[in-house]
């Protein structure tokens, strides 16, 4: 058992490389050229698990993919010819000031409209049963949209409420104009907030939130995971700018995470990169979601409704941050009054839904939303209308979507409840 | 605080920007704080197991030399290992012992008394007193002068960088180091980054995220078939490499960044062509250690062949019980014994044969890395019963789950620029090759690690394997 010797050598291995290349460089073109066009040919396949129409075309890119692979051996040459006419000094930075640009661009690859339809379709075909997966993709595949041809609507942005209570279809007939969906399980107050750069495509919009106690109340912490696959510059900026100095000082390995995610395509997406690479060849079986502690910090949160404080007041001050921001990128900001089971248990939900009803009303006097309380939304949501705790049925469903093109339709004259 | 942690980044630009700023004297004692911080981070009760282990050791050491009487030097020497093995006894093994004795007296139809403490074990115990214990021996062998600097001694057993998970560093290597002025250097920075970030992604890109398959396995929440038992096996193989070698790649990094030349501990083992060749690459500061401080003791190979048999089971039964309190882990010793003893026989036999083909090592090579995997499922497997029904599934249970495609295609996707690293090192006999790379294969190279460190880093911040022995 004798050690080996460490045969650190500081010399360069530009020989070894050069006879590489003239061994193998030939391979590049040969085997490069029918790659890409094969990856051209079959990238939709694999993306959406199943064939389709481009399928069986040879396009353009998958060319420049093979010419790409051609090259190689040629930038590989360049590279050795450019390296041996630099001084020593610049030899080592080179490399990782390229390899960081190549990141760049490679994140920029994945946020146009290409990159995102690829990707998301690929979490789309993938997502099975788990909702997570599906709306999120499904948000992400609308944004984009959006981003390539903004054209006004009605922007639903909230939590699992409106995704599962609201029929965007329906609700588009009935207010006669396009509804662009931003919804997401989960999406209380401090992601809906984190996530103000989806909302803000067009000045013509009206963005339509359904707010409650429960909004209020659900989050116990904060919770990056939930917040990190739709987090934005300018929410993230609200975010820390509502948030209090020592829970900005507490969170701050959530702030660098949420930071990175607003700022790089690559570390926002992650959870779902992996989710694709977890399910190559086929679409997720199980139920169990994406962000499994995120939703299960969720449930948390249910039982111990509005348990920390901290997090209801820093809830507001973003929101009301969030409003004044939106306010001015859009035309309009409708708050409709949210609710759950009458038979909700959760014994500080009357407390946080006042709560809430005052926050709103103050933002109604301040002109940054226009609010719409539950009295005038003429909305009955007994308790046989419920599928669970917070989520409709498909009665309650149809009731709620009419509430929403009700409230969307030009307000009556006096809304306002008194306090 | 682990390495791949943004507290961990943050004791350390702050640990580095001081210490760039001090004289060397103020250097060693910065680090020596900072050692115990960090080791205090993760049970500051322990801080006093280091201390006393190092008050002792750096007393005796100084008797040791101060005395000519053999029988006296002899006691001091005992009283180290009494001290050191004793903590380790107490701490590591207690339970197992009392656990397996309880056992043998419940099968003999005894009812025992449950003297079991529940003891937690202190992180890094095994390391840290395996090195302390090396310079006490050094310096009762008189191969190494015991230093005069408390502090120096003290830095030497609690350097952050190596402290709970290796390499065991001998005295000779890094005490002077410790003791010479360092300089930070551009070039210890550019090394030192890229083992670092290295590391970093053999832990967090492919050891964490390869581990979820394991864990799968080995807990049985996966059904056993011949296919999942095989891919369980590789998966854990590729974790505990990337897992244990990363920690090793990181601590040279830091070391790198303060001056400091770090022992290398892992060189491409699962290149190793027979077993004696593996654990020249495996934990080369354990196995090393285990020789000059067990093996050779015992007689190595002086006595004939079959006390040189007898020397290889025993030394790696006790480094199999190194690893930690548990059946297994004997298992997983005696079966590495086995294979250096088979080895060492048949290379006796096959001594005048000529030197294999490409064929022949590549053959050699496959062998070699499934009989390790045989070794991990031994290592890995919760109880001895796991270990029997995998086994039975891998021959008799044929299937693969569409499961098993997909982790198939998730490990490979990986480790694909791990092979990469490792077949340039292995060809250039330099764990630093890639850096020695060309402008355009070391720029994509880094480039498509740090895309695969952004996408698909592990950041449940699961501990290192190796804290817990």
């Amino acid at each position: 058992m004798k050690s080996v010797p460490d045969q650190s050598n500081p010399k360069p291995l530009d020989a070894a490389e050069r006879r590489w290349l003239r061994r193998y460089g030939w391979l590049f073109p040969v085997a490069g050229i029918p790659l890409g066009l094969w990856i051209g040919r079959h990238v939709w396949r694999a993306v959406l698990l199943a064939p389709t129409a481009a399928a069986g075309r040879a396009d353009a890119k998958g060319l420049v993919i093979g010419l790409a692979i051609a090259a190689l051996p040629l930038a590989w040459l360049a590279g050795l010819w450019i390296e041996r006419r630099w001084p020593r000094s610049l030899r080592w930075p080179a490399a990782p000031v390229l390899a960081a640009l190549l990141v760049w661009l490679a994140d920029g690859l994945l946020r146009t409209d290409l990159g995102q339809s690829l990707f998301w379709q690929a979490v789309l075909a993938r997502s099975g049963q788990q909702h997570q997966a599906r709306e999120i993709s499904l948000f992400r595949l609308e944004a984009a949209d959006q981003a390539a041809a903004p054209r006004p609507g009605v922007v639903l942005a909230g939590s699992s409420q409106l995704v599962y209570g609201i029929d965007a279809q329906e609700l588009a007939t009935q207010v006669g104009q396009p509804v662009h969906r931003r919804a997401a399980a989960g999406m209380f107050p401090t992601e809906l907030v984190a996530s103000q750069g989806w909302f803000d495509f067009h000045p013509d919009n009206r963005l339509v939130l359904m707010v409650s106690g429960f909004d209020l109340g659900a989050r116990r912490d904060l919770y990056p995971e939930a917040i990190r696959p739709l987090a934005t510059a300018s929410g993230l900026r609200n975010l820390l700018g509502a948030a209090r100095a020592r829970f900005l000082l507490r969170h701050w390995r959530a702030w660098i995470d949420l930071g990175s995610a607003a700022s790089c395509e690559f570390w926002r997406s992650r959870d779902y990169a992996r989710f694709v690479l977890e399910h190559p060849f086929r679409a997720a079986a199980d139920t169990a979601p994406v962000a499994g502690a995120a939703l299960e910090n969720q449930k948390d949160g249910y039982s111990q409704l509005g348990a920390n404080r901290e997090m209801v007041e820093l809830c507001q001050r973003a929101l009301a941050r969030f409003f004044a921001d939106m306010s001015g990128c859009c035309r309009q900001i409708v708050v409709l009054e949210g609710q759950v089971n009458p038979t909700y248990p959760g014994g500080e939900l009357a407390a946080l839904s006042r709560e809430a009803r005052d926050f709103l009303l103050r933002q109604q006097r301040l002109g940054a939303v226009r609010f719409v309380p539950r009295e005038t939304q003429g909305l009955e949501l007994p308790e046989d209308l419920w599928r669970d705790m917070t989520h409709v049925g498909p009665e309650g469903r149809r009731r709620l979507t009419e509430a929403f093109a009700r409230a969307l339709a030009d307000p009556p004259a006096a809304e306002s409840p008194a306090p | 605080m682990l390495f791949n942690s943004l507290d961990f980044a943050l004791f350390f630009l702050v640990v580095f920007a001081v210490y760039a700023a001090l004289p060397a004297r103020g250097q060693n004692r910065l680090l020596l704080v900072a050692s115990y911080f960090f080791y205090g981070c993760w049970d500051w009760r322990f801080l006093s197991l280091i201390a006393l282990s190092t008050a002792v050791d750096f007393a005796v050491a100084r008797g040791i030399d101060r005395n000519e009487n053999p029988r006296r030097r002899k006691g001091l020497l005992f009283l180290s290992m009494a001290v050191n093995l004793g903590i380790l006894g107490f701490f590591k093994y207690f339970d197992f012992f009392v656990g397996s004795a309880e056992a043998l007296a419940r099968t003999l139809g005894f009812d025992p008394p449950g003297l079991r403490l529940g003891l937690v074990l202190p992180v890094g115990i095994s390391f840290y007193t395996f090195q302390s214990m090396s310079y006490v021996i050094d310096v009762y062998r008189r191969q190494l002068q015991p230093t005069r600097d408390f502090l120096d001694y003290a830095l030497f057993v609690s350097l952050f960088t190596q402290l709970v998970a290796g390499p065991i560093e001998r005295a000779a290597h890094l005490l002077g180091q410790i003791a010479r002025p360092r300089r930070i250097t551009w070039d210890g920075i550019q090394a030192g980054t890229w083992l670092f970030f290295w590391g970093l992604f053999k832990k967090v890109v492919v050891g964490d995220n390869v581990a979820t398959w394991a864990d799968q396995v080995f807990s049985g929440s996966v059904a056993w078939t011949t296919g999942s038992v095989l891919l369980g096996v590789y998966a854990f193989a590729l974790q505990i490499y990337c897992d244990f070698s990363a920690y090793s790649d990181m601590a040279r990094g830091l070391g790198r960044f303060l001056g400091f030349e770090i022992m290398i501990n892992f060189r491409n083992p699962y290149f190793a062509r027979n077993p004696s060749d593996f654990w020249r690459r495996w934990h080369i500061s354990l196995s090393s250690w285990l020789r000059d401080y067990l093996y050779i003791p015992l007689g190595g190979n002086r006595r004939g062949p079959g006390r040189t048999y007898l020397n290889l089971l025993l030394t790696m039964v006790l480094g199999g019980l190194w690893h930690g309190a548990a059946w297994t882990f004997v298992f997983w010793g005696l079966f590495h014994g086995l294979l250096l003893a088979v080895h060492r026989f048949i290379r006796g036999e096959a001594s005048g044969r000529t030197k294999p083909s490409g064929f022949g090592i590549v053959w050699r090579r496959l062998a070699m890395f499934h009989a390790v995997c045989f070794g991990w499922l031994l290592f890995r497997a919760e109880s001895l019963r796991d270990v029997g029904g995998m086994l039975a599934a891998l021959v008799g249970n044929p299937g693969w789950s569409a499961a098993c495609s997909a982790w198939t295609f998730q490990i490979v996707f990986l480790s694909l620029p791990l092979w990469f690293v490792q077949v340039l090192q292995e060809r250039t006999g330099d764990s630093l090759a890639p850096q020695r790379l060309s402008l355009v294969p070391r720029t994509l190279l880094y480039a498509t690690t740090a895309g695969l460190l952004l996408l698909f880093a592990n950041t449940g911040s699961r501990a290192f394997i190796y804290f817990q022995f």
